[in-house]
């Protein structure tokens, strides 16, 4: 099945086209997202991480004008700069695109323990894939700034299962800096969120076979979905979630699945060829050992490098191992932290899975151009002539535990790396100060 | 005897063993018994140091865990000791001196640590996989079960040891968990595959008493419409028990020194508490607050007791200063935050601004995950405080995760640095252990070599005909 690669061919056309309403504004926000001014930005004696097919330009350079790429390539190559241009040498450093992390409850949730700051999921309250996470996502989250200064430019903000094996919809979001929900979405409908574990099988009574059914029985009714012939059935669907489900059969977006245990994954595939949806699996701790159905039908994988502990029975397959041993059966993979918090781990996830036998140019596209491939992002994810000016200047190796991102440019534009933490730092460092009580500094 | 509970056993059971069994365990909540427990040390450790060669390591770059960096040093383990730990100028003086038959281990490119040490871990009492059946971790039916012990609950067929090991862990401390105020005592294990948590148990370290400050009891009680359901609830539950260990205390002392007095009956709960308050057991404190650390500091001279830790304590840097002044250690992460609002004002500068101060700071894993990669934790920590300006290195930062921790264990005379009789407790990583890519490549426990990637790992039973076995290769 190439499902995912027809998607990839639709997503302007098809899935804009039959997005209605909110996705027109997002379509237009696109348009007014802020942009530098028209001065080039060059960036200079940088080692250049492309995630592209360009690979790594040791002596390289740089150059954004209006929040876009317009050249890269080795510095003698360099085309010639007008007087106004903005010069940075940044000394050898190395230069990644923008980070994205593919699997967030960014400005959905502040703190996981407080459920009045979390929109993350759907409890006590029938709604299932009509739910859609755009509306909650609070571009102001403290936790914005945070994931900024760690490199992460971009994620994807997925809906967690309330109570139903289908999550809902998520969205892609750009980490720029705005008050506007609209203008912080890159794609909305991006994909359907849902999932097989056990925690998902509860929902419909116990057992995975169940889920199964439910689903199989789910998507052929939606594909007959008539709001004027709906009756409701006890247990089953509302018509709101039968028309979110129509309109995404429809749309070309997939189906992001977390699924663990390698029958599943089958299971999942299979599913997915019969309804004709393209398919990510996500978390797929056995997904090592269906790597080739995996790769023959062009299903990628969203991982956590770091998750090798048999977690359930589903996960008793955990190995460190396993983003090497898809990429090597040549699946395609983007990582993900699984810690919305701390999103900036996905570049040690890639460092783990270096010392676990990924090859490091697979790595880093695996937080870049990989995710950026997978979920259609296609203006970003590399430093390539025309992608969006989304990048980093690392203080060294940057899936290294012991470097840290000097300076993030989103759209052209250089952004704050102040935040709420490195403001408690200044306030704390001198506790021999007494003279300005704290509240003050 | 347990079947007594489900009534099966019960009228079989002779009168003395049942009155026994009451005094031991199921009255503690409530009642106390008379009965003294009939050894001084019960489930004490069977630990037995194995029998391996002498093994000598040449060339290798060298963290010795007291601040300390060799370059092309060698490393001699003999009988479970180290031997000695010196510059490669001093090994060939050395040679003659050599343990005979020792195998040799060429240490070129690689690093040599003390084994890494986790002061908070839930392994055994949360193990994988973490179904129901096995979360055994939390006690939380009262706020107070101080006569709980972690160590009753450790499954020693955890997978997640073997991949603790891999990470390079040689001692854990297992703690109770935190929704109670006291939660019960701590145990200090080797990590080293066991048919019983006793073959685990570090010989001589002291139990530990973990205590919890803030959401966590408040939360877990309050929630069943019980006491503490408040912060200020927390003070007033500690207090009152503390007052009762003092008093019971003072009794068992008096009878001690007067044997007209009667001791007090013997109570579990009140034996840990004043366990704590005599300084035999050390007290490990979950706070993550400034301010609450602060009062459990308070709490601490109202009642006379000493704090050996505050665990989490994300706000630490706020009070670095009346740490150092107090001298008690914080076991910190290197930057995990915004779980619960306690955790908000975390910064990954805490724990460089802690050690700064003069306070003594440990990274802690709490976590399954977390455990594997304490170095790598570690530094990210010294990075962090390398950003703010500090002049630390891998040498410095090590002590983070081997003698700091040793110390907040008691254990700091057996193991937690490298250098001459101290336990032959060595991580051989395969580069830098600062680095991401590093790996541990072996390691041993007093002097036995526990860990070889890819050739001889421990497997647990769990994982025995499963198509993933072993921490080295999961």
């Amino acid at each position: 099945m190439n499902a995912a690669k027809l998607r990839g061919a639709k997503l302007t056309g098809n899935r804009l086209r039959r997005s209605y309403g909110v996705l027109s504004l997002v379509a237009c926000s696109l348009l007014i997202a802020p942009v530098a001014s028209a001065a080039v930005v060059a960036i200079e004696n940088a080692k250049v991480a492309t995630a592209s097919d360009a690979g790594i330009i040791v002596d390289g350079a740089l150059h954004v004008r209006d929040g876009v790429i317009t050249w890269v390539g080795p510095s003698a190559q360099a085309p010639a700069l007008s007087p106004d241009a903005e010069r940075i040498d940044v000394q050898g450093h190395w230069v990644t695109p923008g980070l994205i992390e593919s699997h967030t409850q960014l400005g959905l949730v502040e703190i996981n323990a407080e459920a009045s700051s979390s929109d993350v999921r759907v409890e006590e309250f029938s709604m299932g894939p009509g739910f859609d996470v755009r509306y909650a996502f609070n571009p102001a989250s403290v936790l914005l700034p945070i994931t900024r200064a760690a490199g992460v430019t971009s994620a994807v903000v997925a809906p967690s299962a309330g109570n139903d094996p289908l999550a809902g919809v998520g969205v892609a979001i750009s980490l720029r800096e705005t008050l506007d929900t609209n203008e912080s979405l890159i794609a909305a409908d991006l994909a359907l969120f849902g999932g097989m574990g056990s925690r998902s099988a509860r929902f419909v009574g116990g057992s995975r076979s169940a889920l199964m059914v439910r689903l199989r029985s789910a998507l052929a009714n939606a594909k007959r979905f008539s709001a004027a012939r709906y009756v409701a059935e006890e247990g089953g669907y509302t018509a709101s979630d039968l028309a979110a489900l129509k309109r995404w059969l429809g749309s070309g977006a997939p189906l992001a699945l977390s699924v663990n245990q390698a029958s599943h994954i089958l299971q999942a595939i299979k599913l997915a060829q019969d309804f004709k949806f393209p398919l990510i699996i996500v978390s797929g701790a056995e997904a090592w050992k269906v790597a080739p159905q995996l790769a023959a039908a062009d299903v990628p994988v969203v991982l956590d490098a770091m998750a090798n502990i048999p977690i359930d029975f589903d996960a008793l397959g955990a190995r460190l191992e396993n983003a090497a041993l898809l990429h090597k059966a040549g699946v395609r993979i983007a990582l993900t932290s699984e810690n919305t918090h701390n999103a900036g781990w996905i570049r040690q996830g890639g460092g783990v899975a270096v010392a676990n036998g990924l090859p490091f140019s697979a790595a880093l596209d695996a937080i870049t151009s990989g995710p950026a491939k997978i979920w259609g992002l296609t203006d970003r994810g590399e430093l390539a002539r025309g992608k969006v000016a989304d990048l980093v200047v690392w203080s060294g190796d940057p899936l290294e535990v012991t470097t840290h991102a000097e300076r993030v440019m989103i759209d052209g534009n250089w952004t704050s790396l102040e935040t709420r933490q490195s403001r408690l730092l200044e306030r704390y460092r001198d506790l021999s100060n007494k003279v300005t009580p704290y509240g003050y500094r | 005897m347990t079947r007594a509970t489900h009534g099966d056993g019960a009228q079989k059971a002779s009168r003395t063993v049942y009155r026994l069994w009451c005094g031991a365990i199921a009255c503690a909540l409530t009642v106390v018994g008379t009965a003294q427990p009939l050894q001084a040390a019960p489930y004490d450790s069977t630990y037995v140091q194995r029998e391996a060669p002498a093994y000598v390591i040449d060339n290798a770059t060298v963290l010795t865990g007291d601040g300390r960096r060799i370059n092309a040093a060698q490393v001699v383990l003999a009988k479970g000791k180290i031997v000695s730990v010196g510059a490669a100028a001093d090994a060939d003086e050395n040679a003659n001196a050599l343990p005979a038959n020792a195998v040799r281990i060429d240490g070129t490119g690689k690093w040599v640590t003390p084994g890494l040490i986790d002061v908070h871990s839930h392994l055994g009492d949360y193990p994988a996989p973490a179904v129901k059946s096995t979360a055994d971790g939390n006690e939380a039916t009262a706020p107070n079960t101080a006569q709980v012990w972690a160590e009753h609950s450790v499954w020693p067929q955890d997978p997640q040891f073997p991949l603790a090991l891999a990470g390079g862990v040689t001692t854990l401390q297992i703690l109770p968990g935190s929704a109670n105020l006291f939660g019960g005592r701590g145990v200090t294990l080797k990590n080293v595959p066991s048919r019983t948590v006793q073959g685990m148990k570090f010989p001589g370290a002291k139990h530990s008493l973990k205590m919890a400050c803030g959401e966590n009891p408040k939360r877990v009680y309050g929630n069943q419409g019980k006491a503490p359901s408040t912060r200020m609830g927390n003070m007033a539950g500690y207090r009152a028990a503390w007052q009762k260990a003092r008093s019971y205390m003072n009794k068992q002392d008096l009878a001690k020194a007067d044997e007209s007095e009667d001791p007090p009956d013997y109570n579990l709960q009140l034996e840990t508490l004043a366990g704590a308050l005599r300084g035999e057991i050390l007290v490990h404190n979950h706070c993550y607050r400034a301010d609450e650390m602060a009062n459990m500091i308070e709490l601490a001279k109202e009642f006379g007791y000493k704090i050996t830790a505050f665990h989490h304590a994300v706000e630490s840097y706020k009070i670095a200063d009346l740490l150092a002044e107090q001298n008690i250690c914080s076991a910190l992460w290197a930057d995990w935050w915004g779980f619960k609002l306690e955790a908000f004002d975390a910064v990954e500068e805490n724990i460089a601004l802690v050690d700064a101060a003069g306070a003594c700071a440990i990274v802690h894993s709490d976590s399954e995950r977390g455990i594997q990669r304490l170095n790598q934790d570690a530094a990210r920590a010294m990075a962090a405080g390398q950003r703010m300006g500090r002049d630390i290195d891998e040498a410095y930062a090590i002590t983070w995760v081997t003698r700091n921790a040793a110390q907040a264990l008691g254990i700091e005379e057996q193991t937690g640095t490298l250098a001459a009789n101290k336990a032959a407790d060595v991580v051989l990583w395969n580069g830098n252990p600062f680095s991401v890519y590093a790996q541990a490549e072996q390691v041993f426990i007093d002097g036995y070599r526990y860990f070889e990637r890819d050739k001889r790992v421990p497997v647990t039973d769990f994982e025995l005909h499963q198509t993933v076995q072993g921490g080295g290769s999961r």
